[in-house]
Parts: structure tokens; sequence; C-alpha cells
């Protein structure tokens, strides 16, 4: 892992970044319900990787690691994704149909896009903003604060009854950054849920 | 990585676990059943559709046997479409059946809109009519206290939305509850009937922020060129 000479923007600059993010998706998605356009969580996807290249230098997502290490975090990352969607499993709530799984046609393109979102914003609520706060309040805070944000910003999705759960998975993916340091554990964990949660359930 | 980081790093796990698993036991009903997508719900089917629209709406109707005394059990209830554009979820014990009963027929059907409209707002979407009867015709209704829930999507776009019941003469609005991300709306009913989302009227189609997702995703394919060459020129030059 490579510490950071100077972040190239602070903590506060990457929760406004997420911000503009946040309202560049919510009006390209014009009149569809946020969490229903493809294109608006395009330009989402977009703009995460943006921000977390804006911080290329400073942070440790492109820490190089030997291969040992490297199969190690994608093992933890697999194992973290799991617990997530067992816990779907075993507490499925009631039998309300309200999320549709993508048609056979869509499973592709869906997944990779699903794969390209969850790993964009891992580099960015565990990666460099995570870093950055890291630096200012160590790792923990770090975590809570990367969670608070991530809970937040699916708010705008899918209402505020989501936050607790996602807050919850914000600090179980907050917690693999820490124990892997870096952001391929969290990235496996966060793809392997969504994918697991929507595909196989 | 020492032991002090390894149980700090298990503790922040352990009680991000803790708060998913209390928020998925306390107020599972309306949580997403994942934690970051995109929900792509199958055009909304009229039963009158207009030009361009999708017309032909199923319904929904299954026979629950009575079985214990006056009771059918839990019922959950939904058309085809993905997801239901109409559900509804009985628990058990709350249908009055009538003794003697064998089974209980519930059924969700569209419906004509009434000549009445709703003073609130318009219809968005189909009027779906809930009901419920004996083997022998006999209407069945609710207990007393034993409300069932109705759920609604509207069209594809229907950000705010109340569910509406008509009782005959006139619409009464239910306290609804929104079930974020895919149109979906849900509310508490003692009473069967027919069903509705009443909400003001959709925004144009027109958007004009349409060009953003296509410069988003070419920057995205430029970007990643971009890297692949540097990453290659890289491994060239330390080679």
């Amino acid at each position: 892992m490579r510490s950071a000479a100077r972040p190239l923007l602070p903590p506060l600059g990457v929760l406004a970044a997420v911000g503009v993010a946040l309202a560049a998706r919510v009006a390209s998605a014009g009149s569809a319900t946020v969490a229903e356009s493809p294109g608006a969580a395009v330009v989402f996807t977009a703009l995460l990787l943006g921000i977390a290249a804006a911080r290329w230098r400073s942070s440790v997502i492109h820490a190089s690691k030997r291969t040992r290490a490297a199969r190690r975090d994608i093992a933890i990352g697999v194992a973290g994704g799991v617990v997530l969607v067992v816990l779907v499993l075993l507490l499925p709530g009631p039998p309300l149909h309200a999320w549709s799984r993508p048609s056979a046609a869509a499973a592709v393109p869906w997944t990779l896009l699903v794969v390209c979102i969850a790993t964009a914003e891992e580099l960015v609520f565990r990666g460099v903003l995570f870093d950055a706060v890291a630096r200012a309040g160590g790792a923990g805070f770090a975590a809570l604060v990367g969670a608070l944000a991530f809970a937040v910003e699916h708010v705008l999705l899918y209402g505020w009854r989501a936050l607790p759960l996602d807050l919850g998975v914000g600090l179980w993916l907050g917690g693999l950054r820490m124990l892997s340091g870096g952001v391929t554990a969290p990235a496996v964990a966060h793809a392997v849920a969504d994918c697991g949660a929507w595909l196989v359930l | 990585m020492n032991r002090t980081t390894r149980f700090r790093a298990v503790m922040v796990m352990l009680l991000g676990l803790a708060l998913a698993t209390g928020a998925r036991i306390a107020a599972p009903l309306g949580a997403p059943p994942l934690y970051d997508s995109v929900a792509i719900p199958s055009p909304y089917i009229y039963l009158h559709p207009s030009p361009g629209e999708q017309g032909n709406p199923v319904s929904a109707s299954q026979k629950f046997p009575v079985i214990a005394p006056q009771d059918v059990g839990p019922i959950s209830l939904g058309t085809d479409e993905a997801p239901p554009q109409a559900q509804l979820l009985i628990a058990a014990g709350s249908l009055d059946v009538p003794s003697g009963a064998q089974s209980v027929t519930v059924t969700i059907a569209p419906a004509n809109p009434p000549g009445v409209p709703p003073s609130s707002g318009i219809i968005g979407g189909n009027v779906y009519r809930f009901a419920a009867v004996t083997n022998t015709g006999v209407p069945v209704g609710l207990l007393s206290d034993h409300p069932a829930t109705v759920v609604l999507r509207g069209p594809n776009g229907t950000a705010e939305a109340t569910v509406e019941r008509f009782d005959g003469t006139s619409w009464t609005s239910l306290t609804t509850i929104p079930i974020g991300g895919a149109d979906t709306f849900t509310a508490n009913t003692t009473r069967f009937g027919d069903f509705a989302l009443v909400g003001p009227p959709p925004p144009p189609a027109t958007n004009r922020f349409a060009w953003l997702p296509w410069v988003a995703g070419a920057l995205v394919l430029v970007s990643a060129a971009a890297a692949a060459l540097f990453l290659a020129a890289a491994r060239r030059h330390r080679h």
C-alpha cells in the first residue's frame, strides 16, 4: 500500500463531487424514476470514476500488490458478498414484489452495468473518500463516513426506508476495506451482493 | 496488518452486519432486496391503452382452501407483470370466512374506471378490483382490525401517488407508503373494492438531458482506452 504525499481533494471535496454526480444522475433520468434509468446510472458511474481518477495519485487504489495478496482480497470480497446474499436469503421480508429481475436478454448488459456501478462506488466510498478521511480521523471513522455517504446516496434511489440497511451494508464494506487494506475486497463483495441478490434470489 | 487493526475491522463489520440484520427484521417492507442496482420494470400494461402503449393487462385469481376453522391462512397474490402491477397481502386470520365455506377465491382484476373521478388528482394506470368469495359465491370481507395490504405499481416514472379506494360513490385516500424505486405504492385497507393510484399528471416525456448518458458512456470508453494505452506504455517502459 502506498501512502499519499498530499491529497488532491479533501474529504468534503469528494463528498461535494459525489453530490454533483448524484444531481447529474437525477437530471439525466428525466421523467423516469432515478433507479429505473440505465442511462442515468451510466452518467453516475462515469462521474464516480472521474472522482476516483482525480485522486488516482494519492489513493491506495492503484497500489500494486502481489498476485497472492490480490487473490486473498478477491476471496475476502467473495466471502463478504456471500454473507450479504445469505442475509437476504434468511430475511427475505414480506412476499412483496416491488423490484423486477432483468430479463434473460438483458442479463449480461445489466450485470456489467451493476458491476461497474458497484466498482465505481467502492472506488469512491471505500477508496478515495476512505483515504481522505482516514488521514484525518483514522480508519474506523473513515468507514463510518463512507457508510453514511453510501446510505444517503441510496436514499435518492430507494427512499428513506432503505437508509438503515444501506448504512449497515456500508459499514460491512468499510470493514472489508480495513481488513484487506484495499478496495478490491469491498468492490468484489458489493458486486457479488448486488448480482447475487437479484439474479439468484 | 497488526492485531489491533484487524480487531477494529472485524468490529466495524459486525456492527454493520448487526445494523443490516436489524433493518431487515424491523422494517423489511419497502426495503429493496439489493444494495445498489438498476431496476428496469416492464412497461405498464393498460386496460385502455393510448397509441404506443401496451394493452390487455392480466388478472390474478387463486383458490385458498379453508385449512382452519374459518381461516385460509396467509394470502399473497399478484398479477403476472414484472414487478406485478397489483398485489394483495393478507395475514392469516384476517378474512371473515363464513362458517361452512370450503374455500375462498381471491381475485385481482383490472376494472373500468368508475364514472366519478377522484377529486385529488388523476388515476395513474389501471383501476384494480380486489375481491374474495367463498366456493358458494358469498363475498368475503376482512375482519375488523385485520387490514389487508394493497400494493399498486403505476406507469414508469410515477414519483408521487396515493392509493385510493372507490366505495361505489366516492374515492377515499388511504395512508400510502411509496416503495422506493419502482413506481410502487402500498396501503392498508379494511375493505375490498376498486383501488387505483391517484396523483398529479405525469410530467412530459421530454428530457433535456437525454444526451448526458451518451456523453458519459463515450467518456467511459475513451477513459478505459486511454488507461489501457497508458498501462501498456508503462509496461513497455519498464521492460
